[in-house]
């Protein structure tokens, strides 16, 4: 407090100090004419002379000159000004845009630069592209968008988080790959959900060194700065803006058998083959064998035949006399089995809403902008869905000349309805496997007949009995599928939910020193509370006999960012410079409180204080810290010749006390070409620039305290616990550094018509934090040390054409194109398996991975066909003598072992082009916006493929529907086919192989928004009327129908529940 | 103005400190430093506890994930070691877990998680009893000796264990055949790259060594339950280690030494519904329980433990493998049928004969001799069970308190590791190695306390391919019998080197499962988890057992 006195009072003292000088002071800002926003380091000089100075990050400026100077005001992008001085104090000045030459303003690293001036990659989606897009999560509006960014596993489900995301390829093996994500200046690591789109004014994704080292500590995987709306005019101007729209599910299935009769007739297929061929039994015996083999496998008989006959015929058929539906009396009841369409059952269209409304306006001194918005999307599942409410509110006001300060306070409220089963792995928990898994015979409900009619079995209450496939609790016989299990049902009675709060503060204070010198100090406090329900219920399933089980979880954390900064701007003639000071501190503290109880009174009352016997309860919390100081300079020569420098020294919790801090640096350049006299003859040439940085960044993404070891505690009895081994550490683990080099080229041609630019990159990850594995006899697996060095070379192209631009009609086109591969240039000797012999690498998770070697280098055994009795055949190299850690090179012999059977690798599975195109177009009042993604080359591991063609090899296989393509198996009168024999017990059928790699190409329709703006003022009162209709996540190809490549690089070994899901709507957007 | 400039720099740089100084973050949760567990009350005492607490209980393998039901801790391995042999039946229709272990499964071989789960567990143990041991050598006090001691002892079990399931052959016929690699608390990290398995001379040796210092340091300690092993438990351990050397004379002398104060289950303590091998008694020696909040009860409504794989009877409360899900792992019909009547012991299976009883009534009713749950009994047999029948189904393991309904209770029981009864029999075993009518007496005199009738001459002896008098044959029946669920299976065939017999007239092993061999199965030597051969280089692997493509002819008796 003391502090703040003595420092405001120096700062009046500064201040009345600049009164004895002998010239005016002019002061003012400069604004865009259009938006009203300030246009930061816009250059202003006194004409006739070399002196001048720069516009602040926010417009503002202050110059000391004679009192009848003329005052030269330019800025790239905007037609220069001459204001005479007149002997006023004050001169606001509002610069028109140059339609020829636009610059856009950028949000980078602790403020904001021109699109010329900037010497990085960076990719920017603004608020007018923003605004095109419906998506609750503003990550999944990024792909396609932004040349170099991948994302895989996004999930479609309603207030769902990021899928994980890659900017230029893989930064590293084993630590965090994600960017980091920056809102309002400060880390954000929450749900982006929380934050509406129709508030983010813009997105930067800082893509190289010059432009994300400033972030160093942890900008190795690339920088997203996300932007909200700030108050863009003087006017107060209304924005109300209305979305209302259908969700549908967009995944496309595998074309498995939906149909009960063909399903049974590829069960008995198997069978049959197996005591036919495989046993040689007389064919009548093998018919007889395998029908009752297959009910007893399946569980479920669901055709009712005449007596005396099977269910399938001698002719492998379904008997033309078989009815659907089947009758078991059991205790005094008649049970019917019959089937269902668990998919139909489970997804449906569902209605999404969206309203927001703000307020922006301000005054000379002052800037305001509020918004409020409401979201409700229902989930294509019943009981799941997200509801949010949200509020902004963001203002600055110009205390006095030299100090400004700023707020901007959000909060957000959500409600997640979601079920138990949005599981992302191949079991019963998740819904969307389930349901595509199951076989067409299996029930939803379980049913009995009354008078004859098939009903739902019903309880005392008159609840819906749901099929959990257990004997005697439900049917009298067991379900072969996945037993306990039925996401329906569970959905049904069981009851999940997650409310949420985040309120979010910024708070800023400028204070301009001197002329040319100006602090800032900008503290961020983040509160996020999380409440989780879960009630498993006391009807069906397994917590009936407990009478219900309740979980409740809290969890809060608390996050403040301080960033304090010192910034030195001046101009000396054609010489510019800009050198900032500053300091971070980045704390986050979570905690966590949850509680279980079974025994509930009833369903009406959630809570632990209405159960009767509480069962587990926990407490823990968590911190991470990390302290940075920084330095950043830019130095630019009549805005032709631009020079940027950072370093930053960083400090993470992550690691020990002596390995903690890191250096990490920068250095940029830029040349505008086209301000050259040798290039003022070429006309048609706008702007052409080319850049070039490097730098280096760092990454602590491991999680905490793997410095050293640790022990988890267990009770040893009653009131003791005891700390048993867990883990090694390794207390000399420090950064991981990526030295990121970056050249590339920017144009405008043709009056804008073309524009575009160029990238070339180079990332090295050099001292990765790499898992070091040790023999498993050690007690542990491995512990991370820093070894290892990785390469991502790519390039990325992005071009913009203009096809039409007549005052009437507008259409332009864009396309962006990236590829990156990945180089293995070191790696820790003791992971290498046989250097002696050549093997400069080493296997883990189905990759050869080698020195020299690209990432994600699938090894896998090799299919080889299938041999004279239709088995699966797979290659072996007889020089490796069994050998299956090691690459084979030679194809010499077969195998229908796949435990024998050789590994080559197979390359890289990471695709070789990825990117995006759209097209706008614009017809008066009319316009039309399309966005695509695509993905070319790459292979994907299509796990549920294998699956789906896999006969069984025992009983315990059963109950899982088939591919399609099993008709085309071998058989002896298909002896040419590459699809193995289709017989039971047949273990090795569809063993890993490269026989399930598969191109990952894909292309996604993205998103369509049309709509129809009104003529200005047709409404009285009503500045702007548009209608509009958009979608998401319209259509997908890929190589395979049901194969989805984005789930991740390597196979669908997991799949989400919800994979993206396409959305329709309809809006309306009124300015008042 | 200079000066002003100073004092504005030196204000911005309070405000810049006020906010800094990176922390020293420690865990606060249930995982721990070992800074903070060495600073904590207690802390060498917690270590100890450590070694024994989480023998159970803890999703060891699969860190907190329940997906894995096998995922228990100690008892599942003795659930794979029996199911590898014949005495113990798997249902193979729905979730049999254990059907990899029974069947031979893809999962045995080396580039399988399967194969990783004894290595994950075993060396996890081992290494909290190194550290243990460490400590105590580092200042090697007098109050630290019975915590030394433990560490010594349960280290030693862990490697007969290894020993055991890895070894190709047993130290008798080959004591050159290699086992595991050996780490102690003086193996340095780096020494693991290079780490050959140890043969079985330098190994039982190694088990010797440590089980000698064992017995000095536990001399006259007390222990406070039979969750933590004391001189006597040592003993057994000797004498079990003795036995697998044929080394008769040591077998006998310590598992006699090793019953001194324990006295036999009697026929009550038995058979008891709800207390009947699920909570420490006069026999039990050496033990572990789970807990109530254990993560394998209160996870996965409890289906990953124990109770879920050997408790068949919590019909009513809807969960569990063996009594809802799969059906329970019954008795092998061969062996069933050779327990005499008179023999108290064949109460822990349902007899074959109550499925012949004509209507449902007559089988409940039947079955109410068994089960205080015959009707839930019933359900599981003929309903839940793929084979329909409620022959051999076992009821040895019985739910804690006898509780039907609430599995979580049910499931919360101790199951043993040492029991007298297995130290009579090595014993009685050991002495007729050396002197046949020695042993005949012995075992006639135990065998006698469970059936009354019996008769040394009419015992059973079948031989399974092996080599063994009548005698051995004779103890290992009574072994079968005493010990079944108790996981012994492996241990025997392997040291007896008898073959397995599944295909005979009347069998209840299921079709594709019914092999004979005539000698100890491949898939009884385990493989080496790849990732451990891939970055130990001198570690050798087993072959990888191929699973028998037919099912045998059957074996007339």
């Amino acid at each position: 407090m003391k502090g703040t006195k003595l420092f405001v009072t120096c700062l009046l003292m500064v201040i009345s100090t600049a009164l004895f000088a002998q010239n005016i002071t002019v002061k003012g800002v400069v604004t865009d004419a259009d938006t009203g926003e300030g246009i930061p380091f816009a250059s202003i000089q006194l004409k006739g002379t070399l002196s001048g100075t720069a516009t602040d990050a926010d417009g503002n400026y202050s110059i000391t000159v004679p009192r009848n100077a003329v005052l030269v005001f330019s800025s790239i992008g905007y037609v220069t000004q001459e204001v005479a001085v007149d002997g006023k104090a004050q001169h606001n000045v509002m610069l028109a845009t140059d339609a020829e030459n636009l610059a856009e303003t950028i949000v980078v690293a602790f403020g904001t630069t021109t699109k010329e001036a900037f010497t990085g990659s960076a990719a920017v989606m603004k608020s007018e592209e923003i605004s095109k897009r419906s998506t609750t999560n503003i990550a999944n509006a990024l792909v396609g968008q932004v040349a170099g960014l991948q994302m895989r596993g996004a999930s479609g489900a309603p207030g769902a988080g990021s899928g994980s995301m890659n900017i230029r390829g893989i930064a590293s093996m084993y630590a965090d790959t994600d960017p980091l994500i920056i809102v309002d200046g400060a880390p954000y690591p929450a749900n982006l959900s929380n934050i509406p789109q129709s508030d983010i004014e813009s997105i930067s994704v800082l893509k190289d060194a010059a432009s994300a080292a400033l972030y160093g500590a942890r900008g190795a995987a690339g920088v997203i700065i996300i932007t909200t709306k700030k108050s863009r005019s003087q006017d107060a101007i209304v924005n109300f803006e209305a979305k209302v729209g259908v969700n549908s599910r967009s995944m496309q299935d595998y074309e498995t058998i939906t149909d009960p009769g063909e399903y049974y007739e590829a069960y008995y297929a198997q069978l049959y083959n197996q005591y036919y061929y495989g046993q040689g039994m007389a064919a009548a015996d093998a018919n007889v064998k395998a029908n009752s083999r297959m009910i007893s496998d399946l569980g479920y008989q669901v055709y009712t035949v005449p007596s005396g006959q099977q269910i399938i015929g001698l002719d492998g058929k379904l008997n033309p006399s078989a009815t659907l539906g089947y009758a078991i009396p059991y205790n005094g009841e008649t049970y019917w089995l019959q089937p269902d369409n668990w998919k139909e059952m489970a997804y449906k269209n569902a209605l999404r809403q969206e309203y927001n409304l703000s307020i922006n306006g301000g005054g000379p001194k002052s800037s305001f902008y509020a918004s409020l918005g409401y979201l409700n999307e229902d989930g294509i599942i019943e009981y799941s869905g997200y509801e949010r409410l949200s509020a902004r509110l963001k203002a600055d006001y110009q205390v006095k000349k030299w100090l400004k300060v700023g707020g901007n306070v959000g909060f957000t409220h959500s409600n997640r309805t979601s079920n138990p089963n949005m599981g992302t792995s191949l079991g019963s928990t998740n819904l969307m496997y389930y349901t595509t898994q199951i076989a067409p015979i299996y029930p939803v409900f379980v049913r009995v007949l009354e008078n004859g009619v098939p009903v739902i079995r019903t309880d005392e209450h008159g609840n819906e009995q749901y099929d959990y496939g257990v004997a005697g609790a439900d049917y009298p016989v067991n379900r072969a599928f996945l037993q306990t299990g039925n996401p329906l049902g569970s959905n049904r009675y069981n009851q999940a939910y997650q409310g949420g709060n985040q309120l979010n503060g910024t708070f800023t204070v400028d204070v301009d020193i001197t002329r040319f010198l100006r602090a800032n100090v900008t503290s961020t406090v983040t509160w996020g509370q999380t409440n989780y329900s879960n009630y498993d219920n006391a009807l069906y399933g397994p917590k009936v006999s407990v009478n219900g089980e309740l979980s409740k979880e809290e969890s809060t954390s608390f996050r403040t960012n301080n960033i304090q900064t010192l910034t030195y701007y001046d101009t000396f003639g054609s010489h510019n410079v800009n050198v900032m000071l500053g300091h971070e501190y980045y704390l986050t503290r979570s905690r966590d409180l949850s509680a279980t109880a079974r025994g509930i009174f009833t369903p009406e009352i959630l809570e632990i204080n209405a159960a009767a016997n509480k069962v587990t309860s926990s407490s823990y919390n968590s911190s991470y810290n990390v302290e940075g100081y920084f330095l950043s300079a830019q130095y630019n020569y009549a805005q032709k010749y631009y020079v940027s420098g950072s370093f930053r020294r960083d400090a993470s919790s992550r690691f020990a006390k002596d390995h903690r801090w890191g250096n990490f640096w920068s250095a940029g350049a830029a040349w505008i070409m086209s301000k050259e006299n040798f290039l003022s003859g070429a006309t048609w040439i706008d702007q052409l620039k080319l850049k070039a940085s490097i730098g280096q960044q760092g990454n602590d993404g491991i999680g905490g305290w793997n410095y050293i070891e640790l022990y988890s505690l267990s009770p040893s009895s009653t009131y003791q616990m005891a700390p048993a081994f867990s883990a090694l550490g390794n207390p000399n683990i420090t950064w991981e550094t990526t030295t990121n080099m970056n050249i590339g080229a920017e144009f405008s041609f043709f009056k804008g018509r073309l524009s575009g630019s160029v990238d070339f990159y180079n990332k090295l990850a050099t001292d990765q934090l790499f898992w070091l594995s040790v023999p498993e006899h050690a007690g542990a697996r491995g512990y991370y040390g820093n070894m290892g060095d990785i390469q991502n070379l790519g390039v990325e192209i992005v071009l913009n054409g203009t096809l039409i631009r007549t005052k009437v009609v507008d259409w332009s086109v864009s396309v962006n194109a990236s590829t990156n591969k990945t180089k293995i240039l070191s790696l820790p000797e003791s992971k290498l398996v046989d250097p002696e012999n050549g093997y400069y690498g080493f296997t883990e998770s189905s990759q050869w991975l080698k020195i020299g070697g690209p990432l994600y280098n699938a090894f896998r055994a090799v299919y080889a066909g299938t041999n004279d009795e239709g088995e699966a055949l797979y290659w072996v190299d007889d020089s490796l003598n069994g050998k299956t850690n090691v690459p084979g090179k030679n194809f010499d012999s077969t195998t229908t072992n796949p435990n024998v059977a050789t590994k080559y690798e197979l390359g890289s599975l990471l695709p070789k082009v990825f990117g995006g195109f759209g097209t706008n177009f614009r017809a008066g009042g009319f316009d039309l916006s399309l966005t695509f993604d695509y993905q070319l080359g790459g292979k994907v591991y299509d796990t549920r493929y294998a699956g789906f063609m896999s006969p069984c090899a025992d009983a315990g296989d059963a109950g899982s529907t088939f591919h399609k393509d099993w008709v085309r198996s071998w058989s002896v009168n298909n002896t040419s086919s590459e699809i193995p024999r289709w017989q039971y017990g047949d273990q090795y059928t569809t063993a890993a192989s490269d026989r399930w790699l598969t191109s990952a190409s894909y292309l996604n329709f993205q998103s369509f928004t049309c709509g129809y703006t009104f003529p200005k003022n047709l409404i009285p009162g009503i500045s702007k009327l548009r209608i509009f209709a958009s979608g998401e996540n319209l259509w997908f190809w890929s190589a395979r129908k049901g194969l989805d490549p984005r789930y991740s690089y390597t196979g669908n070994t997991t799949v989400a529940v919800y994979s993206p899901v396409r959305t329709i709507s309809g809006g309306i957007q009124l300015t008042f | 103005m200079k000066k002003i400039k100073y004092i504005v720099i030196a204000v911005v740089s309070v405000v810049l400190l006020a906010t800094g100084c990176i922390q020293e973050i420690d865990p606060q949760t249930s995982t721990v430093t070992i800074t903070q567990a060495a600073n904590a009350p207690g802390a060498y005492d917690n270590f100890v506890d450590a070694i024994t607490g989480q023998l159970t209980g803890q999703f060891t393998y699969n860190g907190n994930s329940s997906s894995t039901p096998w995922d228990f801790g100690y008892p599942s391995f003795y659930l794979q070691r029996d199911v590898m042999g014949q005495d113990m039946v798997c249902e193979t229709a729905g979730s049999e877990w254990y059907g990899t272990w029974y069947g031979c499964g893809t999962g045995l071989g080396p580039q399988y998680a399967v194969c990783q789960v004894p290595w994950t567990y075993y060396y996890k143990w081992i290494k909290n009893c190194n550290n243990v041991i460490n400590m105590y050598l580092a200042a090697p006090t007098e109050d630290h000796e019975v915590g030394a001691g433990i560490a010594y002892a349960m280290r030693a079990m862990f490697y007969m264990d290894l020993a055991r399931m890895f070894c190709p052959s047993t130290y008798a016929v080959d004591k050159n055949a290699i086992t595991v690699p050996i780490i102690t608390e003086e193996t340095q990290l780096e020494d693991l790259t290079s780490n050959p398995r140890a043969t079985n001379e330098v190994m039982w040796a190694q088990i010797l060594s440590d089980l000698d210092k064992a017995e000095g340091f536990l001399n006259g300690y007390n222990r406070p339950d039979k969750y933590v092993p004391d001189q006597s438990v040592v003993y057994g351990l000797k004498a079990r280690a003795y036995l697998t050397m044929e080394d008769w004379a040591n077998a006998q002398k310590y598992a006699k030494m090793a019953q001194s104060g324990y006295t036999m289950m009697s026929r009550d303590q038995y058979l008891s519904m709800t207390d009947g091998f699920n909570t420490p008694n006069s026999s039990w020696m050496f033990a572990m329980t789970y807990k109530p909040d254990d993560p394998n009860i209160i996870y996965n409504d409890a289906d990953s433990c124990w109770g879920s794989q050997m408790i068949i009877e919590v019909s009513e409360s809807g969960c569990g493998y063996s009594s809802n899900y799969v059906g329970p792992k019954r008795i092998d019909y061969h062996l069933f049928s050779t327990i005499p009547d008179s023999d108290f012991r064949k109460m822990c299976w349902v007899d074959w004969d109550i499925d012949d009883l004509g209507s449902k009534d007559a089988k409940i009713e039947a079955l109410s001799a068994y089960s205080t749950s015959p009707a839930g009994l019933y359900n599981t047999g003929t309903t839940v069970s793929g084979s329909g029948i409620l022959g051999g189904m076992p009821v040895k393991f019985r739910p804690k308190g006898g509780e039907h309904s609430d599995q979580y209770a049910a499931f919360t029981v101790a199951v043993p590791i040492m029991r007298v009864e297995e130290m009579m029999l090595i014993e009685a075993e050991a002495a007729g190695m050396q002197n046949e009518a020695n042993g005949v007496a012995l075992l006639t005199a135990f065998a006698q306390t469970r059936d009354p009738q019996f008769n040394y001459a009419d015992a059973t002896y079948d031989n399974y391919g092996g080599k063994q008098t009548k005698f051995q044959n004779a103890c290992w029946w009574q072994r079968r019998v005493e010990l079944w669920g108790e996981g012994f299976a492996t241990y025997d065939i392997k040291r007896l080197r008898k073959g397995v017999i599944r295909s005979y007239p009347g069998t209840n092993h299921p079709e594709s499962y019914r092999w004979n061999t005539t000698e100890p199965p491949q898939w009884m030597t385990l493989c080496i988890v790849q990732t451990e051969t891939n970055y130990n280089s001198a570690c050798e692997q087993n072959p990888t057992p191929i699973k028998p493509s037919a099912d045998s002819p059957e074996y007339t008796w």
